[in-house]
């Protein structure tokens, strides 16, 4: 399990932005992790004691609802992210060949994480594909890697 | 009685700000999820960047011709528009040098529209056209005049004609609206609420993005009607968690709303205040579902609630609740703003207006089409659709999302009606529609589906969370041909016994795409003693 580091300071700005934000009712859960995880890009475990309590809430009860949703991310994701579709109408479209090419871009580099994802919602202009937030739809082998391309670019400006 | 003042006063205020703009030209590019895919966003940009004053930019949605997007389209002054398809940023400067040179863009050839044409657009009507967010837009095609019209009534009288529109609910369940809002309205609460439904977590529906992404007015107007009629002072929209767009512009529409006075003295003068709320989801099919959508909202786990009570009579804090889907709204503003008739006209008995398709797959068109209930799927593929490539052919159409059945093409004849469906064991669902090619294998497929049910299963009950795996085990079993004819009626009654005892909607349905195989693909299953 992941801690994040200099916590104290972090989860204290979380405390009092929770407190500006939200009420401190048991229906604010959601809205207060979607808050917290979009802060972190995942959810820590004290910052989900923190909203936990900010509801008034067991940890227990906020980590059980937590654990529910496919969404909130537990574990501190890698600095990059290529979700690729194999719901239907893109697996139709191929998409398996686009998972290996993303797998094998992936095994070269420490800080690309690759998933699958059911359906994009782009089944109309499929097979789709998530760089790090941005979808790309119709794609063949051939643009993709030149999307990974660019992407590998990013990596070494940064 | 609400005054007429109130409605001619928003359309001055709309005509007084668009009449500045009357003389120029006008270019509109759709940006939506599925075009920003295909670099709508940069093709902004550019128009953005080289556009001068004689030309105004709107940003759309997507008008649902996913196919061939981004699209860009141009009205000239005279009032002529060509419509320009598979665009890419390079267009820009060429239109802005047309324009610049008072040469007309209508030199471009128009793209031929038959996707578009051979719908019935009533809830699309304007997507794509008009700017996404913009008030006065709206109000220019009618906007809100259905809700002016809707709280110049009493709410009774609301409900009966929603109810002799004979409106469905959209969202899979095709629950009369009406009879639905009267049982709030009945029930006894201080609070209740309107909750949209626009978590759309399914695989292969793509319709509510498209209406909060493109006419999310129509939407909110709908939820208003509906909490003006039940007597709701609060609305929730419910917005998935990854459609990040939809969020955007339901988010903005909404301050545009509010800031353009609809809520001044109340929803549209009526003294009925109302507060509004944005929600997100946070992952997974069953989020839609209502009573886990209401979970969801109260901060529990994801799973379903027993039923009754009914969220009408109980539901968000225990008070009375209408969820309705997205869709469903978006029907309101025509049915209050036109003669009823002009509804009731369209669909079949029973099933009045129209239907958004979520359509995908092997046909040559792909994307979102609205037809009348009761239009043949041959008409959806073949015509709509632009059927398959030369060298394929149909070898089943999945209908239903993830609870998809599959009919073979020996029955394309069939109606696009809930009724008509269900006569061949299908559930129209939220309106997907994938087309198979030849080169599927059918089990496949049905694997696919009984993964995904498996994967998404909450684990709340124990037919569903115990069987949906089993299934899967099953088909496995013949896919690599270790079937036998008992497997055929172990892998059917299974299915029925999930179908018959889960708790919620997704393990209903669970089972349909295993009797559609048995049904109508027997011969295809390989089987050991036969
Ligand atoms: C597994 C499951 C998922 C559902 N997902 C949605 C959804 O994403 N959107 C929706 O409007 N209804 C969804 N429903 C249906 C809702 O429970 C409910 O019937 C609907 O929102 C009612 O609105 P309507 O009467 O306007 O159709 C789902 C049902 C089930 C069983
Ligand atoms: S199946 Fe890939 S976007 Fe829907």
């Amino acid at each position: 399990m992941n801690t994040i580091s200099s916590d104290n300071e972090n989860l204290n700005e979380l405390k009092l932005a929770l407190e500006k934000h939200f009420p401190r009712e048991h229906n604010q859960l959601m809205p207060a992790l979607h808050y917290a995880h979009h802060q972190y890009n995942y959810l820590p475990e004290p910052a989900i004691e923190v909203v936990a309590r900010h509801v008034k809430i067991p940890l227990s009860e906020a980590y059980g609802a937590v654990t529910s949703y496919s969404e909130m991310r537990l574990v501190k994701p890698k600095e990059h992210l290529i979700k690729v579709c194999t719901g239907l109408s893109c697996k139709i479209a191929n998409s398996d060949d686009l998972l290996n090419i993303a797998r094998q871009f992936a095994n070269k580099l420490n800080d690309v994480d690759v998933e699958e994802t059911a359906c994009g919602f782009l089944c109309s202009v499929a097979p789709a594909v998530c760089i790090d937030g941005a979808w790309a739809g119709k794609l063949d082998p051939i643009n993709f890697k030149t999307a990974l391309n660019n992407l590998t670019q990013r990596i070494h400006q940064s | 009685m609400i005054k007429e003042s109130f409605y001619k006063r928003l359309q001055n205020q709309a005509k007084s700000e668009l009449a500045a703009k009357a003389d120029k030209y006008r270019v509109v590019v759709q940006l939506g999820h599925c075009s920003t895919s295909l670099g709508a966003k940069e093709v902004v940009e550019s128009f953005d960047k080289y556009l001068t004053s004689d030309s105004y930019l709107v940003v759309a949605g997507c008008d649902g011709a996913c196919f061939n997007g981004p699209t860009v389209s141009v009205r000239s002054p005279d009032g002529s528009i060509v419509s320009l398809d598979n665009m890419d940023a390079s267009i820009a400067v060429r239109i802005a040098t047309l324009i610049e040179g008072n040469v007309s863009p209508l030199k471009f050839k128009d793209a031929n529209n038959v996707f578009i044409d051979g719908q019935t657009r009533l809830v699309l009507q304007t997507c794509g056209e008009i700017d996404a967010v913009n008030l006065s837009e709206y109000i220019e095609t009618k906007g809100y005049y259905g809700l002016f019209k809707a709280v110049s009534l009493s709410p009774d009288k609301v409900i009966d004609r929603v109810k002799n529109s004979g409106l469905r609910g959209r969202g899979g369940a095709y629950f009369p609206t009406a009879l639905k809002w009267k049982g709030a309205r009945k029930a006894k609460g201080v609070n209740k609420y309107i909750v949209v439904n626009s978590e759309e977590g399914e695989p292969g529906v793509f319709k509510d993005r498209h209406l909060m992404e493109g006419v999310p007015h129509k939407i909110i107007e709908g939820a208003l009607i509906a909490a003006y009629a039940v007597g709701a002072n609060n609305i929730f929209f419910y917005i998935n968690a990854e459609a990040n767009l939809s969020y955007e512009r339901m988010n903005l529409a909404i301050k545009e709303m509010t800031s353009g006075g609809i809520l001044k003295d109340g929803i549209m003068g009526s003294k009925w205040p109302v507060k509004i709320e944005l929600r997100r989801g946070a992952g997974g099919y069953v989020c839609g579902e209502e009573t886990t959508l209401i979970n969801t909202m109260e901060g529990y786990r994801r799973e379903p609630r027993l039923r009754p009570p009914f969220p009408t009579e109980s539901g968000y804090l225990d008070s009375p609740t209408i969820i309705n889907n997205a869709e469903t709204l978006a029907n309101l503003p025509h049915i209050f703003s036109s003669p009823i008739s002009d509804f009731t006209a369209i669909g079949v008995e029973n099933q009045s207006g129209t239907k958004l398709i979520s359509l995908s797959g092997a046909v040559r068109r792909t994307g979102l089409a609205e037809v009348p209930f009761g239009t043949t799927l041959k008409y959806l593929v073949n015509h709509i659709g632009g059927g398959l490539p030369e060298s394929k052919s149909v070898k089943a159409i999945g209908i239903g999302g993830p609870s998809s059945g599959l009919l073979p093409p020996s029955l394309i004849d069939t109606k696009i009606s809930p009724g008509a469906l269900n006569e061949a064991g299908i559930i129209l669902g939220s309106g997907g529609v994938i087309v198979l090619d030849d080169t599927i294998t059918i089990i496949d497929f049905i694997r696919h589906l009984a993964a995904y049910n498996s994967d998404e299963s909450c684990g709340k009950c124990t037919p569903c969370r115990e069987g949906t795996p089993k299934l899967v085990e099953l088909i496995d079993k013949f896919i690599s041909q270790k079937a036998t004819s008992h497997d055929v009626n172990e892998i059917e009654s299974l299915a029925m016994i999930i179908k018959d005892s889960s708790l919620c909607g997704l393990g209903q349905a669970a089972g349909t795409p295993v009797f559609s195989l048995i049904r109508f693909f027997y011969d295809q299953l390989l089987i050991k003693d036969n």
